[in-house]
Formats: structure tokens, C-alpha cells, sequence
């Protein structure tokens, strides 16, 4: 895929949420259309949900962008499984979801420090 | 893998197909996944919610299909940076999306403008509505082909008597028309025929016919199963064989592949089914449900002079034009006349187009609609280019702007149409629907008078027509307003803030407003000239009196009551019983119902006159035999002498009750109670002539029998039914129930149907019919006519008020400022009022000359629906000049009023 080289990787920041969804759904492995979008679902608990329309036009600007790539796929599981494509994602794709993971952490930090919210880790005492 | 799941599974991949095939269209790899994901996502939202999970999964792709079209697909990857990276993936403009990105600003536009949307919108709905609604029925009548190969080489044939009236056609006849035949590949006969069929719960009458095998052939049909009939089945006289239709198979057979061989009791009498007809065959009616072999009637048919209800209907042969085969039977006809010329003297032989007849009542009016609703599609066009203009020339200053900063005009054009399509297409979709509602209702209704009413509905060549419609309509409506509004003058339009109406637009505008009234004019004319005729058809003396009156009728079978006495005594407690229903008013029995033509028809002579011979016509008479109270009960008023009596039974002296119309044309005059008259002739020729007297005892008024218009002129006698008259002792008549009640006549019919089982449960009762209901049906083409030309003047009329009110006010407000200085200057706000009104009427009485002129034209083509009323007629002329003359002071008043009400100071001060 074309991409400038010295493209930084901040210039992708902040991004879509629902397009940190899908990056996040494919770090931990290759995974074809209906799965993101399954996951996705699954984590919001429904609250985000993509129609094919919005998922593939939303993967060929990631493709186009050079955060992913197609994969060949686990193989063939069994006569009756038809093709489908699985993405992944490319080096530049996990720099800038680790950048954005990053991102949110701090703000999430500051949101803490703030006493904005609590985590399960934080002091239960007032 | 069980059957249940594979059927759930092929239907998922179905829908998954099917909405895949509405996103837009890419490339066929793309295109495979977003199927596959949609049948995993049904998939999955079916396991694991049901319709819960199919409800919300299509409610996700719903909102996702928007995202697609409206080009809105891939989402942004940043919020901060929302383009594209790299170019591979960029999109070029193509003419798609130009005409998406017209689409998406057209459908702000009209979203801006509810009001102008919504008329916009419902004037279009109403106008294809209409037309696709009278369309879907003139498709189903007369364009859809018929199941018959070659239909236009089908001909039916009659005989004619010298006086120019139709008749049956007489059997030694038929068979030499066959042995001389040279132009038909195949000469059938059939008739009409009630089947009783018994053996199940209740006896049931049937629609039967009986055919001679080269009816079928004619036809060319096919059977369903079994065999059609043979040439043996033609001339045996015990082939008890019957072919049943493909709906009685299925409603009585429980649709058994063995029906074939089965044996049935039909009219008292065993036959053996050998055949099942396919839907396809409709013939004689499209209620025919058994067909019964010629064979078993011959020995019944009379000699050649008399005529006992066949018809004969032949395939034309190949090369040979209706015309020929016209000219070919009217030698047969002339040679049979020599050799025969006691009962075949001055005859002839019709030969009509099959199709001709099916179609011949119903064509004119559904031209006619067609017409008018053509008519009322044009208004509702004119309208819209109305409004188009206005609306033009309100963004005359938005569309010079976009011009001045760029945009080419081909580009403005494109959206002007764009926009006009957007409208043709919700007008049209909503049009379908009210077509569809329409159709619904008006088949639901059940017109009895519309030919194959049960193929009406929409499909997909009517949803067809309205695409085709709608998109002429923007042609009709869009393209010159789109022309003009693409061309504004820049700095005219510029200059003046509010946006230049030129001359042109205006005067643009009063041709249109002066056409719709034109073509209102039409209409309203064309409604007012059915609605006169059908005044004067409803009008007509009936000579009785419908109202509360149920009538039914009932076959008695030979085989069960074989002589006169048996049926004499059936009749008899029949109407002694049916006295004393409660609720029964009058009760009473005839051989014949008003208005519904049939029964039997003899020469009628007084005593006196002279035998009946060749060169000599006589006066014809329908005659009935009649029982009980029927003259009350069916309300036919006594003029003279008495009515019949228990007395008048086959002992007594022989007895008649006659119509006026007899009276004054045998005697000219109705006093002529005790004169003796005969219509029943013993002896075939001269020397054994012999008539039957009887003696006259009452003279009733005549009634209309043959239908509300185009009577012949026969005259009517009734004979007690226990002096059957002399013809029906050999075939005895199907009598007629008639009851005059208290209350409603329909509650009473159950008691009257148990009444008859009393006597003999095997005996069916059908054709029940309340006598109002009847009549009214008697006058259904010409009422649904007047209604229906009367609803589309109704609207044809609002749509001209509104678009003359619309022109006036328009052209009012761009004359703000001129009135105001007028009014400064000194001038009369009643002369402002006088001047605007006067301006409307300038545009209708255009208009209005313009439609009369039409109109004198087209009404010409309304001539053979018309019933006692010109074409021309003057004083519907005038009412309808008069009321658009009211309406069109009406939409000039408010216009009027505004203008009078302009304020000087705030008029010159806008400036």
C-alpha cells in the first residue's frame, strides 16, 4: 500500500471510535469481516453495531490509509466455507493504536486524578 | 441436516441476496461479502433473538444502506482529519455521484418546502392514481390476452329473424350448417345449462353447459385430465358422461388424481366424469363448472322452425377474414331459406368476433375513463408546471448565484430535474397505492356488468404504467419550467432581491391556468351529461315496485316430478306454505323475472282475426305462468277486472291476465275484460290451425322485462301455472319466488330456503336476490359512469380553482407596489377588487371558450352512453359555464381582497 513515509504516526489522532474499535479488534489476530463486526457489537454490548456497508467501506479506507491488510486466512475450514477475507494489522495500524490506547489512557489518568471516575483499582475509601 | 433447518437456512441466504443486491453497486468480490456477512448477521440475530434479532439486525442494515447511498460508507478515520489517505481509494466524480449529491440537495430542498412538497406530491398521487386504477381495469378486460390460441378467429353465431331480432339457433339447422361448412376448421354448438348435482350434504345448483365436442376444439384448450368429449358423445343419447372444472375438482373432488371414472349425480341422473377443464376455460362463462354432452339433448330438439337456445361458435380458418365467413353462411342461410321456406323465409346467420362480444358493453366506458382520467393526469401536470414556475422564480436569485460562481447550466438543469423526478417518483409510488386501495374496493364491489372483473388487480404491468406515467409526467410537467429557470437572467435576478418574474413566466402561467379550465370545462361536462342520462334511466317506469321484495329460483327436476301433476301439486303447497311465513307480506310465483329478459315468446292473436300466415306480421308476446299473490308481491298494479284466483286451476275454464301494451295494441283499448285471446296454436298448418282460447280476466300494467332500454316490442301475458301454458307442458319453466316482506326482505330467506326443503330437501334454491339490489344493478355501468367521471370533474374543477387562485395572488403580489401608488394616487380600492376579479375572469372565460369548443368535440364520442340526452345539451352547457363562472369569481375574491387591502405607505416604503 502507498504511503508517505514520514507520515507520523500523531497524524492519525485522535481517531473515530468506531475506527479504534476495529483496530482494537484485530490485535489480537487476523479476523474477516463478520467477526469484527460481531466483536465490536459484543464489547459495546450492542451499542455499536455495523452494517456491511459502513464495516467494508470503513476497512478499504483503513487499507487505503496502510493501518491494515489483507491476510490469507486460516485456510480452508471445510468444503461448504466459502472465501471470505481476513484483515490484519500492519506494523503502522498497531503503532497507532497503541498511540491512540495511549492517548486515552493519559486522558483516562487525568480523568482519575481529577476524581472524574473511579476504577476498580482505585482507593474504595473516601 | 434436517429439512426444517435447510428451508430456514435457504430462506436466510434468499434475503441476504436480496438485500445485498440493494447496496450500491461494486465490485462483485465486495459485493460476495457484504452477502455473506448479511446471512452471517441474519444468521445469528435469528439464533439468538428471533424476530427481536432480525427486528433490530435490519433496523442496523436500514440505517447502514442510508450511510451507502447517501455516500457516507467509510467512516472518517479521525474526527479531526476526515479525508482519505493515499489516492488509490479516492473517489472521482462520477456521473453517479452528481446525481446522488442533485439528490441529496433535492431532497433538502423539498424537506425546506413541506407545503409546496406535500401538493406537490398529493396532485401527482391523485392524477396517476386514477389513471393507473382505470388502467389495471382496461388491461384486465381488454388488453390481457386471452387463454384462447388464435381468440380473433373465434366466432359465435345466432340466427336472425326476418325482422332484424336475434334467435337461437335452431338444431336441424346447426347440422346443415356443419354439412355445408367451408370456413370454420371446427362449428360447435352449445347452451346454457343449471346442473342440480345431489349425493352430498345439500343439493347444489351448478353452472353447467351443454357442448357439442367441437365447442372444446374451438376453444383449444387442453384438458386439465381425462379426455375431452368425442363425435360419440355428440350423438349418443346415453352417454351420461361429464367434464368438470379444475374448481369443482378441487371445492367437491378434495382434487383426487382418480376423479376420472368417478360417478356424480347430476340433475337426478348418474354420469361418469371423464375429464377435468383447466382455469384457462372460460367458456361459455367463467362460472361454468360442468360441462354435459350434446348427445342427451338431441332427441329433445325440436323441428327446424323452432329455436331452443342454442348458439353455435366456430374457429375461422386460416385466411379467411370475418368478412368471408360472414358471406359464407349467408349463402348457407339463403339456400336452407329455399329449401325450407316455412321456417327459414327472410332469415339470416350473425357472425360476431368472440372477443367482440366479451368486450363490446365495457369498451366504450373504459375508453371514456381512460379519457378522462388522461384529462385529469394533463390538470394535475399543469399545476405542478404552475407551481415549478413559481418556485423557479422564487430561487431565481439562488439558482443566478449558483450560475454567477460557476456552476454550468447543464448542471443546474440536471438538478431542476433531478428534483422534478424525486417528485414524479413519490407521486407515483403514492399514485400506486391509491390505485391498488381503488382497485381493491372496485372489485370488492363486484360489478357484475365488468367482464373478467376477476383478473383485476395490480401487477407488474400496471405498477409498469405508472413508472411510465410518472416519468412522463415530468416531461409534461418539468422540462419547460427546468428549461426556462436554467437560463435566468443573471443581472435582472441579481439586482432585484425578491426575484424577477419575467413577461414571459406570467403569460407562461395564464395559458396554463386557462388550459386546466379548458380541460375542467370537459369534464365537468362529460360528468354532467352521464349524470342527466343516468336521471333519466333511473327514472324510467319500471311498471313494479322492487322495493322490499326478495326473489329466488328454483329448478324442479324432470326425473323427480315427471308429469304436470306432480308439478302442479309441488307448486301449489309451495305457495300455500310460503303464504304463511312470518314476515311474508305477499308471496307469489312466475316463470319469469322483471328485467331479466328470457322466458318464452309466442304470436299473440284476439278472436276474430284472421289465422296467422307468412305475409302477415303478428304482434309477439312474452308470456308467464304465474301463481299465488305475485302481481302484489312483486307490486304490478291491477288496471282492469281481477287478478287470478284459487279457482283458475286446470279444471276451470282457461284464464289470462294481460298488459296494457296488449290491450291497446290488439283491442286499442284496456277495457276488455271478458274478450278471449290466444297465444298457444295446436296443428301445423292452415287446415288444422286450431288456437286455445282464453278468457281475459285482468289487465295489469306493463313491465319492463328485457332490461331498462331497448325493449322489444312484445306485449306480456300471465297464465295460471295450473294451466301451464302449451309450450311449457313439454319443457316446464323454472319458477321464481317472489316475496314482498314487512321489514328487510334479506332476513326472511333462510325460512324461505327451509320452506322449500320441507317439501323436498333435493330441490336447490338459488339466484337469491333482493329486487331492489337488482335494479340497481340493472344501471351499474352507467351509475359507476357518472360517479366515476363525477369524482375526476370534482377534482379536476379544485385543482383549476386553485391553480387560478394560485396565479392571481401570485401576480398580485408582484403588483404590491403599483397598487399602492395607484391607491395614493386617489384610486378606488373597488375598482382594485373589480380589476383583479376582472383579471381571473379574463383567464377563465379564455379558458371556458377554449373547453366548450373541446368539449362539443368530445362529447360526440360519449353519444352511444348517453339515454335520452344530446350530446350537446344546452342546459348542461350552461350549468357548467355558470359554475366555473362562481368559481372563478370565488378564487379571484381573495387574491381581490388582499390587493384592495394593500396599505400605500408600507407598499412604497418596501422599496
Amino acid at each position: 500500500m502507498p504511503r508517505r513515509p514520514n507520515d507520523p504516526v500523531d497524524e492519525f489522532l485522535p481517531l473515530t471510535p468506531a475506527v479504534f474499535d476495529i483496530l482494537l479488534t484485530l490485535a489480537d489476530g487476523e479476523k474477516h469481516g463478520y467477526a469484527i463486526a460481531r466483536e465490536v457489537e459484543a464489547r459495546s454490548e450492542g451499542q455499536v453495531r455495523f452494517g456491511p456497508g459502513t464495516l467494508y467501506g470503513t476497512l478499504t479506507r483503513l487499507l487505503g490509509a496502510g493501518l491494515i491488510r489483507e491476510s490469507d486466512g486460516p485456510g480452508e475450514e471445510g468444503p461448504t466455507v466459502e472465501r471470505r477475507r481476513y484483515y490484519k494489522l500492519t506494523p503502522l495500524g498497531r503503532e497507532v493504536a497503541v498511540a491512540e490506547a495511549r492517548r486515552l489512557a493519559g486522558l483516562v489518568a487525568t480523568a482519575r486524578a481529577k476524581s472524574l471516575i473511579k476504577l476498580k483499582g482505585d482507593a474504595q475509601s473516601r | 441436516m434436517t429439512p426444517p433447518v435447510t428451508q430456514h437456512r435457504r430462506l436466510i441466504s434468499l434475503a441476504a441476496r436480496w438485500i445485498g443486491a440493494a447496496y450500491p453497486s461494486r465490485s462483485r468480490l465486495e459485493h460476495e461479502e457484504t452477502t455473506v456477512f448479511l446471512r452471517d448477521a441474519l444468521e445469528d440475530a435469528w439464533t439468538r433473538r428471533r424476530w427481536l434479532g432480525l427486528a433490530g439486525m435490519l433496523r442496523v442494515t436500514a440505517a447502514d444502506l442510508w450511510r451507502c447511498w447517501t455516500g457516507r460508507a467509510a467512516l472518517p478515520l479521525s474526527p479531526a482529519f476526515p479525508f482519505v489517505y493515499g489516492t488509490a481509494h479516492s473517489r472521482r466524480t462520477t456521473l453517479m455521484d452528481q446525481l446522488m449529491s442533485d439528490l441529496r440537495y433535492s431532497v433538502r430542498l423539498l424537506t425546506r418546502t413541506p407545503a409546496f412538497t406535500a401538493v406537490a406530491v398529493a396532485t401527482l398521487a391523485l392524477g396517476i392514481g386514477s389513471a393507473t386504477a382505470v388502467y389495471a381495469v382496461t388491461d384486465a378486460v381488454l388488453i390481457r390476452p386471452f387463454p384462447y390460441p388464435d381468440m380473433n378467429r373465434i366466432a359465435l353465431l345466432t340466427e336472425v329473424a326476418p325482422n332484424g331480432q336475434g334467435m337461437s339457433v335452431s338444431w336441424p339447422n346447426y347440422q346443415d350448417w356443419v354439412a355445408q361448412n367451408e370456413v370454420f376448421d371446427e362449428l360447435g354448438v352449445y347452451r346454457g345449462a343449471t346442473v342440480t348435482m345431489t349425493g352430498g350434504d345439500q343439493a347444489e345448483r351448478l353452472n353447467g353447459a351443454i357442448v357439442s365436442a367441437s365447442v372444446f376444439a374451438t376453444m383449444g384448450i387442453p384438458p386439465a385430465r381425462g379426455r375431452l368429449f368425442n363425435t360419440v358423445d355428440d350423438s349418443a343419447a346415453t352417454a351420461r358422461v361429464a367434464i368438470i372444472s379444475e374448481r369443482l375438482w378441487r371445492s367437491h373432488f378434495a382434487a383426487r388424481d382418480s376423479v376420472v371414472g368417478e360417478r356424480v349425480m347430476l340433475n337426478s341422473q348418474l354420469f361418469e366424469i371423464v375429464g377435468v377443464m383447466p382455469p384457462a376455460m372460460r367458456f361459455p362463462s367463467r362460472l361454468t363448472d360442468v360441462w354435459l354432452p350434446l348427445g342427451l339433448s338431441v332427441p329433445g330438439f325440436p323441428p327446424r322452425g323452432a329455436h331452443p337456445g342454442l348458439t353455435a361458435v366456430g374457429r375461422i380458418k386460416a385466411g379467411v377474414d370475418l368478412e368471408g365467413a360472414r358471406s359464407a353462411m349467408t349463402t348457407i342461410a339463403a339456400r336452407l331459406a329455399e329449401l325450407y321456406p316455412n321456417s327459414n323465409k327472410g332469415g339470416g346467420i350473425a357472425v360476431n368476433s368472440y372477443y367482440e362480444q366479451v368486450v363490446q358493453n365495457i369498451r366504450p366506458a373504459l375508453y371514456m375513463l381512460l379519457a378522462t382520467v388522461g384529462l385529469l393526469v394533463l390538470i394535475a401536470c399543469t399545476n405542478l408546471a404552475s407551481l415549478m414556475l413559481a418556485r423557479s422564480d422564487a430561487r431565481q436569485r439562488e439558482l443566478a448565484l449558483r450560475a454567477a460562481l460557476g456552476a454550468a447550466r447543464v448542471k443546474l438543469l440536471r438538478q431542476l430535474l433531478v428534483e422534478s423526478s424525486l417528485l414524479a417518483s413519490l407521486g407515483g409510488a403514492l399514485g400506486l397505492g391509491l390505485a391498488w386501495i381503488a382497485v381493491r374496493t372496485f372489485v370488492a364491489s363486484n360489478p357484475s356488468t365488468v367482464p373478467r372483473i376477476d383478473l383485476v388487480g395490480i401487477d407488474w404491468r400496471v405498477a409498469s404504467f405508472a413508472l411510465v406515467l410518472s416519468a412522463l409526467t415530468v416531461i409534461l410537467f418539468a422540462v419547460v419550467p427546468a428549461l426556462r429557470a436554467s437560463t435566468p437572467n443573471l443581472q435582472d435576478a441579481l439586482r432585484d432581491g425578491r426575484g424577477g418574474a419575467g413577461r414571459r413566466s406570467i403569460r407562461m402561467r395564464r395559458v396554463l391556468v386557462a388550459t386546466q379550465v379548458a380541460v375542467a370545462v370537459i369534464l365537468l361536462v362529460g360528468a354532467g351529461l352521464l349524470a342527466k342520462s343516468l336521471g333519466s334511466l333511473l327514472s324510467i317506469d319500471l311498471g313494479f315496485n322492487p322495493d322490499k321484495v326478495v326473489t329466488m329460483r328454483l329448478t324442479i327436476p324432470d326425473a323427480a316430478y315427471p308429469t304436470p301433476e306432480a308439478w302442479v301439486a309441488f307448486h301449489r303447497s309451495l305457495v300455500e306454505r310460503l303464504a304463511s311465513i312470518p314476515g311474508v307480506q305477499k308471496a307469489g310465483i312466475n316463470s319469469a323475472l322483471p328485467l331479466q329478459g328470457g322466458g318464452s315468446e309466442s304470436p299473440v292473436m284476439k278472436e276474430g282475426d284472421p289465422p296467422p300466415a307468412p305475409d302477415r306480421p303478428m304482434t309477439m308476446t312474452l308470456y308467464q305462468a304465474s301463481g299465488g299473490e305475485y302481481f302484489d308481491a312483486m307490486g304490478i298494479e291491477l288496471l282492469k277486472g281481477r287478478l287470478f284466483k284459487q279457482g283458475d286451476t286446470g279444471n276451470a275454464a282457461p284464464v289470462a291476465v294481460v298488459d296494457d301494451t296488449l290491450a291497446q295494441k290488439l283491442f286499442g283499448t284496456v277495457d276488455i275484460v271478458g274478450r278471449r285471446i290466444a297465444f298457444e296454436f295446436d296443428g301445423h298448418d292452415a287446415a288444422t290451425f286450431k288456437p286455445r282460447w282464453r278468457e281475459v280476466v285482468g289487465v295489469v300494467r306493463h313491465v319492463k322485462h328485457y332490461g331498462l332500454v331497448g325493449e322489444p316490442p312484445y306485449v306480456q301475458i300471465y297464465a295460471p301455472f295450473e294451466q301451464i301454458p302449451l309450450w311449457m307442458e313439454a319443457r316446464r319453466p323454472a319458477m321464481a319466488i317472489v316475496v314482498r316482506t314487512a321489514g328487510d326482505p334479506t332476513t326472511i330467506v333462510a325460512d324461505l330456503r327451509r320452506t322449500v326443503a320441507a317439501i323436498d330437501p333435493r330441490i336447490p334454491v338459488y339466484s337469491v336476490q333482493a329486487m331492489d339490489t337488482y335494479v340497481g344493478q340493472t344501471t351499474e355501468q352507467p351509475r359507476l359512469s357518472a360517479a366515476l367521471v363525477t369524482m375526476f370533474a370534482a377534482v379536476a374543477l379544485m385543482l383549476s380553482a386553485v391553480g387560478l387562485y394560485g396565479v392571481l395572488s401570485y401576480l398580485v403580489s408582484l403588483r404590491t407596489r403599483e397598487i399602492g401608488v395607484r391607491l395614493a394616487l386617489g384610486a378606488k380600492r373597488s375598482q382594485i377588487v373589480r380589476q383583479v376579479i376582472g383579471q381571473g375572469l379574463g383567464i377563465a372565460v379564455a379558458g371556458l371558450v377554449a373547453g366548450v369548443g373541446a368539449a362539443l368535440a368530445a362529447t360526440q364520442l360519449l353519444k352511444a352512453m348517453l339515454f335520452n340526452v344530446s350530446p350537446t345539451d344546452v342546459s348542461t352547457f350552461a350549468t357548467v359555464i355558470g359554475v366555473l363562472a362562481v368559481v372563478a369569481v370565488i378564487a379571484s375574491a381573495v387574491p381581490a381582497r388582499r390587493a384592495s387591502g394593500v396599505d400605500p405607505l408600507s407598499a412604497l416604503k418596501a422599496d
